[in-house]
This record gives structure tokens, C-alpha cells and sequence, in this order.
């Protein structure tokens, strides 16, 4: 399943055979398999399409149903991002929940498994697979089997979301730049940490009346000190320092910021991508590690039951609901790791954000 | 000793030094966090969300050497 073990090495020729015939853009993976997370992925948004029109219904004073559910998300994520950048904060709230919404849907869509264990020698074999009735058609391709898995199970989803963060911080931040400069200053965001929001909610950033650059030449200026970001710490140790070294060492200081800011910003996406994807990967690895081992054991019993072997049967019977209840509780467990993972996807996503806006001093 | 036998003892070695030092930094991380939500029960929220970001930075390490212990799984033969 983990495709970038096998791009080198003996299994290198069969993948990429497997890739040349089936003629889909396979990213060394095999079409069957890539296509069944972008077929759950498409049932996991539908899902949350249809709980977000749910919740709409409920609106009111006193939410009801998927409302309340919603609104404590909101107001949650709300509190976190006052917390983190003060009102500024409320303009992102919008892209943080969809986040938010999409990795945790994506990550607790593989815990209703309906797995049964599928052997074979092909890459991917130890996933949960589900027998769906009739072979399902996919882009006009018959499905004999869908496995169901998590859409961030697999790295290409995972990179997909850590760009648009990418995508996300990069814009906010031009933006921020932008304003900046077109309407001079942007320290009116230095709240109170925690404050409630007020009827400027809609609004957060007033007195937009009085520009202080044109369009054009703010968009210069702007990208301009956009670009500074890259240099981040070199103004305030131009300052903080004087004489041999102010001359000597800045300049140098300022090359390796340059390279240490460049590398900071892919590394970014990697560590987003990696860690999304290896929890969610790993813990689906455990789980179907441990009904593997069950269903050996099993096998075992009913084996015992054929050749009237007292031990084997109670031996295997016994170790097999061991297993399966230690499989109960690791999907327990991959739950809050779940939430616990789209938290920090989100968290992260805005701490990014906040970075790339902060007013610097 | 062959290329798949060397990959399985380093997939194991990988794993394992990995999460000793994720598991001793998120300890530490952990100790102190509660040190400060005892002593100071009203930050509780604030030192909450910064441990749960410094958790996931601390763990992305050890996320990185599971990846890696996949990969060399991936040669052994």
C-alpha cells in the first residue's frame, strides 16, 4: 500500500507494469486502488454536505440537532483563533472549519469497517476491504471489490490538503501585506485575548475609507514586504547589533535566514503531509495487523473443530476474541487519534496563518 | 545477509529509537504542561491547545521514522 517503498528496488518493474497497463496518471500506484479513495472521498464530502444542509435546518436561538453539534464546532474553533491572533482571527474561521470538517470526516469515514480480510500477494492486500453486492462501476471500469478506507489513509490526499494550506498562509499573508499597505498601519488587532466577539463580527477589519496608496503601488509595497518575511530576523539584529559585527556578520546571517525561511516553508507541507497520513496509515496498519493475527487464530479453532483437538480449539477460540477485542479498542483509540489529528491539522493550518499575518514590530 | 534482511533489522531499529525519544520528549512536555495546569488552573485551556501543538510537532518525529520503518518493509523480501 505505501507505494514509495516499492518505486525502487525488486517489486519496481511489476509496479510500474501494473501502472503502464491499466493507463491511468497512477503516481506508482495501481488505478484500482487510487480510484477507491477518490471514490470514499467523494461519498465523505457528500456526507458532509448533506450533515451541513442537515444543520442549517436547525438554526436558531436554541439549535436543534446537527445545529448544536455544528455550532459548538464553530464556536470552539471561534475561541481558538481569537485566542491565537485576536480579531483578526475571525476572517479565517470559514477555511479552519472546512478543514477541520474534511480530515476529521476523512479520518473517522474507515472506522465503520465491514471488513473482511482480503488475502492476496498484490501490494495492499492487508487492507480492509468490503464485498459490496454486484460489482460496482467506477469511470467505466468494474469493481469487484471497494475497499473502504480513510481518504487520508493515503499520502496523495494528505500532500493535497497540506498545499492548500500552503496555498491558503501564502494568500492570507499577500493579502495581509496588501491591506498593510494600502490602508496604512493594521495594529487595530491588538485585543484582549479571548474576547468575545462583538457586532463588528462581519467586519473585523473597519476603517477601510481613507487609503493610503493606490491599488497599484500597495501591491508593490505589499509584495515587497512580503518578501522581507524571508529575511525574518535579520532587521531586528541589524538593530540589536553595532560596529565589526553589524557589517560583518549580518549580511551572512541574512543569506542563511534566506535558505533556513525557503526550506522552513516546504518543510511545512512535508511535516503536514507525513503526519496526517503515517497516523491515520499506521493505525490502520495496527488494526488490520491485529485482525490478520484473528483471523489465523480462528482458523485455527475451526481447524480444531474438524480434527476433535480440544486444545487448538480453545487455544485458537480464546486468542482469536483477544484479538478482536484488542482490535475493538485500537479503533476506540484510532477515533480520538482521529480528532485528536484533524485538531492539529487545523491548528497548525492556523498557526501558519497567524504566522504569515502577524503585524512584525 | 542479504539487502531484505539488513532492511527488516533497520525497519525495527528505526522504529524503536524513534520512539524513545518521542516518548521521553512528549513525557517531559506532558509533566510540565500538568505542572502548570496545577498550579495555575485558569491558563488550563491556554496550556491545553499549546501542548496538544507541541505534541504533534514531537510526534511528527516519530511518525517520520514509522514512514521510514514502511518503506524498508517495503524491500524486505
Amino acid at each position: 500500500m505505501l507505494y514509495l517503498a516499492s518505486t525502487t528496488g525488486a517489486e519496481a518493474p511489476i509496479t510500474e507494469h501494473a501502472a503502464e497497463s491499466h493507463g491511468y496518471l497512477t503516481f506508482h500506484a495501481p488505478d484500482a486502488h487510487l480510484l477507491t479513495f477518490i471514490f470514499w472521498t467523494w461519498v465523505m464530502m457528500a456526507i458532509v454536505i448533506v450533515v451541513a444542509v442537515l444543520a442549517r435546518k436547525g438554526v436558531g436561538i436554541i439549535p436543534k440537532g446537527w445545529a448544536g453539534a455544528m455550532e459548538h464546532i464553530y464556536d470552539w474553533i471561534v475561541d481558538l483563533s481569537l485566542n491565537m491572533m485576536g480579531k483578526e482571527g475571525l476572517r479565517y474561521i470559514p477555511f479552519a472549519m472546512t478543514i477541520f470538517l474534511f480530515v476529521l470526516a476523512s479520518n473517522w469515514l474507515a472506522l465503520l469497517p465491514l471488513p473482511t480480510i482480503h488475502f492476496g500477494e498484490e501490494a495492499g492486500a492487508y487492507d480492509f476491504k468490503m464485498h459490496v453486492s454486484g460489482p460496482p462501476v467506477i469511470g467505466g471500469r468494474e469493481f469487484h471489490e471497494l475497499a473502504l478506507e480513510a481518504p487520508s489513509g493515503n499520502q496523495n490526499t494528505t500532500l493535497a490538503l497540506a498545499l492548500i494550506s500552503f496555498v491558503a498562509f501564502t494568500f492570507y499573508g499577500l493579502r495581509k501585506h496588501y491591506e498593510r499597505a494600502r490602508y496604512g498601519g493594521g495594529h487595530h488587532h491588538h485585543d484582549v485575548p479571548g474576547e468575545a466577539p462583538d457586532e463588528s463580527h462581519h467586519d473585523p477589519e473597519p476603517s477601510h475609507d481613507h487609503p493610503v496608496l493606490d491599488p497599484f503601488g500597495a501591491t508593490m509595497v505589499g509584495f515587497l514586504s512580503w518578501l522581507a518575511h524571508f529575511i525574518e530576523p535579520t532587521p531586528t539584529l541589524w538593530r540589536s547589533l553595532d560596529g565589526v559585527l553589524r557589517y560583518a556578520l549580518v549580511p551572512l546571517l541574512c543569506i542563511l535566514f534566506l535558505f533556513l525561511n525557503i526550506i522552513e516553508e516546504f518543510a511545512r507541507i512535508i511535516s503536514l503531509t507525513i503526519r496526517l497520513f503515517g497516523n491515520i496509515f499506521g493505525e490502520h496498519q495496527v488494526k488490520a495487523g491485529l485482525l490478520l493475527a484473528m483471523g489465523a487464530f480462528a482458523g485455527l479453532a475451526v481447524g480444531g473443530i474438524k480434527a476433535a483437538a480440544a486444545g487448538a480449539v480453545l487455544g485458537g477460540g480464546l486468542l482469536s476474541v483477544l484479538l478482536w477485542a484488542s482490535s475493538v479498542f485500537v479503533t476506540l483509540l484510532g477515533a480520538l487519534a482521529g480528532f485528536i489529528q484533524a485538531f492539529i491539522f487545523m491548528v497548525l493550518s492556523l498557526s501558519y496563518i497567524a504566522h504569515a499575518v502577524a503585524d512584525e514590530h | 545477509m542479504t539487502v531484505g534482511m539488513f532492511a527488516a533489522l533497520a525497519a525495527g531499529i528505526a522504529i524503536g529509537l524513534g520512539t524513545i525519544g518521542t516518548g521521553i520528549g512528549q513525557g517531559i512536555a506532558i509533566s510540565h504542561a500538568m505542572d502548570a495546569m496545577g498550579r495555575n488552573p485558569e491558563a488550563s485551556g491556554t496550556v491545553r491547545t499549546s501542548l496538544l501543538i507541541g505534541l504533534a510537532f514531537v510526534e511528527s518525529l516519530c511518525i517520520y521514522a514509522l514512514v521510514i520503518a514502511f518503506m524498508l518493509m517495503g524491500k524486505v523480501q
